[in-house]
């Protein structure tokens, strides 16, 4: 997407880093920015009484190095795909799309976006796991890298580190339509490619900047023939009217090319109950958040049988081109929620 | 609007044609009300330094409780560092309560590309000279009037506005006219433009809000209410009840014709108990 005006007229940057490589190159891409120097990321991003919404129509730009832990266990009831060393990463908070249901509104206390440019000490971490074993890494879980590549360039950055780790596997999500920026990367067996797809008229209605159904798929099918594994992610399902046929004639539109995914995952829409608090304060008229949901172990959800129902239709239409055993269902355990 | 000290605040009391509140003891206020020519606005005296002004500030909000729509906006002079900054108007991106050593940063999104912009020290005695301050800019209220606004506003409603007066470490020779009229003479130059500025913003931040609570209709509203009762609603239930039709009200459906239409569908009227009651709630979920 293009930046639209307003974005990322004021970059936050820790004093600690205004020299790095990435510091300096990523501010040559916002030439008029007004660049601020902070301490650290958190005397912002942590401020009290943000308001996540109107920071999402004009969100800042906040460089900082990671310290710490870099690199977290992926939880045990999250979609590992029969992974068993499953971990995630952040290499950056926060999107620049501006999806209704998107469970980081509750998580995180701005919707500023936070891009860490140390992203070599990431790989230091990885590697010293790669020692013991083999990894499954999710690199786009609390953001979408792709969809930031023209600025940061991230997901190139992980390709050439993947393309000589053959013991790392790494799934970058998006509901971008970047890859063509990727076109020229060489494909690799064990850098995933997953994209979230919903129906037309959920995204235009509920996933705001994010690209069209028909881009996505388009997109899909670049990566696929690029020779890169895809995922095809249909999470979350929404509950509008006509459930069925508005996705069958989305899934329909995924395989109208022959397609061979790697997998798929299937998950209804659920969310934290201290998360959906925040996510109705944040946005009043939202009907898909208005819904009334369903409550067990403090997640929310459209209920059992609802829930049953949305994912055994949709399942039931996969089956037709994605084998059973490569299709991943969320099994009511997920306390975080959506993508 | 808060300022430390009257003839600050002269030339926007002008402006806005603003009549002080003579009931009003605690500092000296002025107001009008939102019309034609702009929204409603509150102008407070805050009296100098960083306790003072906070103190303003939290019994201003405490009494006239600010909403989303609402802006806190703290203009005035300041101290600067060299003689290209005197005279100019700066939005201030970053404050530095020196005595604690505490930072912040006000969202900026607003109002964007007016003025330039720098960072503001707010210190406890009057600024003798800018060295080793940790900030462009200097004076005795900004961070006071932030701290005690941030607990009524969010980070995006706080602007800041600092006009430099004096260079501290320079030899300043004094404008014509006495202090105070020097004072207003240099915020006068900028209200038009602030205020239009402000206005812009104010306008721009109403069209972002995001969208109403949907309100029933007083049909709708009546239609709920028989429902629930036929219902033989508890509070829980009725609670659950309008949850649903709040859902439907927001995706467009008339909500009194929906449970009319669902009330003849299924042949309901009137439940013999609570616990019929709530098989019956759960039929209406169905039909989401």
């Amino acid at each position: 997407m293009t930046m639209k005006a307003g974005y990322f007229s004021h970059i936050y940057v820790e004093r600690q880093i205004l020299d790095h490589p990435e510091t300096v190159r990523i501010l040559g891409h916002f030439p008029k920015a007004e660049v601020v120097g902070i301490h650290h990321y958190k005397d912002v991003f942590n401020r009290k009484h943000q308001s996540f919404y109107d920071q999402k129509q004009s969100p800042a730009l906040i460089l900082a190095r990671k310290d710490g832990r870099l690199v977290y266990p992926g939880a045990p009831v999250c979609q590992s795909f029969g992974n068993h060393y499953f971990y995630y990463t952040s290499c950056m908070m926060n999107c620049i799309y501006d999806c209704e249901y998107c469970y980081l509104q509750g998580m995180y206390p701005s919707g500023n976006v936070v891009l860490f440019v140390n992203l070599e000490d990431i790989f230091r971490e990885v590697d010293q796991l790669l020692e013991k074993h083999s990894v499954y890494l999710c690199v786009s879980y609390d953001t979408d890298l792709m969809a930031f590549e023209r600025i940061a360039g991230f997901v190139r950055r992980w390709h050439g580190f993947a393309r000589q780790r053959p013991g790392l596997v790494i799934e970058i999500r998006t509901k971008s339509g970047a890859f063509g920026q990727l076109k020229d990367l060489e494909p690799l067996p064990n850098m995933i490619f997953a994209w979230t797809l919903s129906p037309q008229k959920i995204i235009e209605k509920y996933e705001h900047h994010t690209a069209s159904l028909d881009v996505r798929i388009s997109q899909l099918w670049q990566a696929c023939e690029a020779g890169f594994p895809v995922r095809v992610c249909f999470d979350p399902l929404i509950w509008v009217e006509d459930f069925e046929a508005v996705y069958k004639e989305m899934i329909r539109q995924v395989f109208a090319r022959p397609l061979k995914p790697l997998d798929a995952s299937i998950g209804v829409f659920r969310v934290s109950a201290d998360y959906l608090k925040q996510l109705r304060r944040q946005r009043p008229a939202s009907a898909l958040l208005w819904y009334p949901f369903m409550t067990s172990h403090g997640v929310y959800h459209y209920g059992t049988a609802l829930s049953e129902k949305m994912t055994y239709t949709v399942k039931e239409i996969l089956k037709t081109y994605v084998d059973e055993d490569r299709i991943f269902v969320w099994n009511g355990e997920d306390e975080h929620g959506s993508l | 609007m808060a300022f430390a000290l009257y003839y600050e605040a002269r030339p926007f009391i002008e402006a806005l044609d603003l009549k002080r509140d003579n009931a009003f003891e605690k500092f000296q206020l002025f107001k009008r009300r939102k019309g034609a020519d702009g929204p409603e606005v509150l102008l407070f005296i805050t009296g100098p330094d960083s306790i003072n002004s906070a103190a303003a500030v939290a019994y201003i909000c405490a009494k006239y409780p600010p909403g989303p729509e609402d802006f806190l906006v703290n203009t005035g002079i300041c101290a600067g560092r060299t003689l290209a900054q005197k005279g100019q108007m700066y939005r201030i991106h970053t404050l530095c309560d020196l005595a604690a050593n505490r930072w912040f940063y006000p969202d900026m999104f607003l109002i964007s590309g007016t003025y330039p912009e720098e960072s503001l020290a707010t210190v406890p005695v009057p600024a003798k000279t800018m060295a080793g301050l940790p900030c462009t800019l200097a004076d005795m209220e900004g961070a006071g009037v932030y701290q005690a606004a941030q607990m009524f506003f969010k980070q995006h409603q706080l602007l800041f506005f600092k006009a430099v007066f004096d260079l501290p470490d320079m030899d300043d020779t004094q404008g014509s006219g006495t202090l105070p009229e020097q004072v207003s003479n240099l915020l006068e130059k900028f209200a038009s433009e602030l205020l239009e500025a402000l206005f812009k913003a104010h306008e721009t931040c109403m069209s972002n809000m995001a969208g109403e609570t949907a309100a029933f209709s007083e049909e709708e509203a009546a239609a709920e209410r028989d429902f629930a009762r036929r219902l033989r609603a508890t509070a829980a239930m009725a609670g659950q009840l309008h949850q649903m039709l709040y859902y439907e009200k927001l995706k467009g459906t008339d909500v009194k014709q929906f449970l009319e239409d669902f009330s003849k569908k299924h042949g309901f009227d009137m439940c013999d108990s609570k616990k019929e009651g709530t098989k019956w709630l759960d039929r209406l979920r169905d039909e989401l």
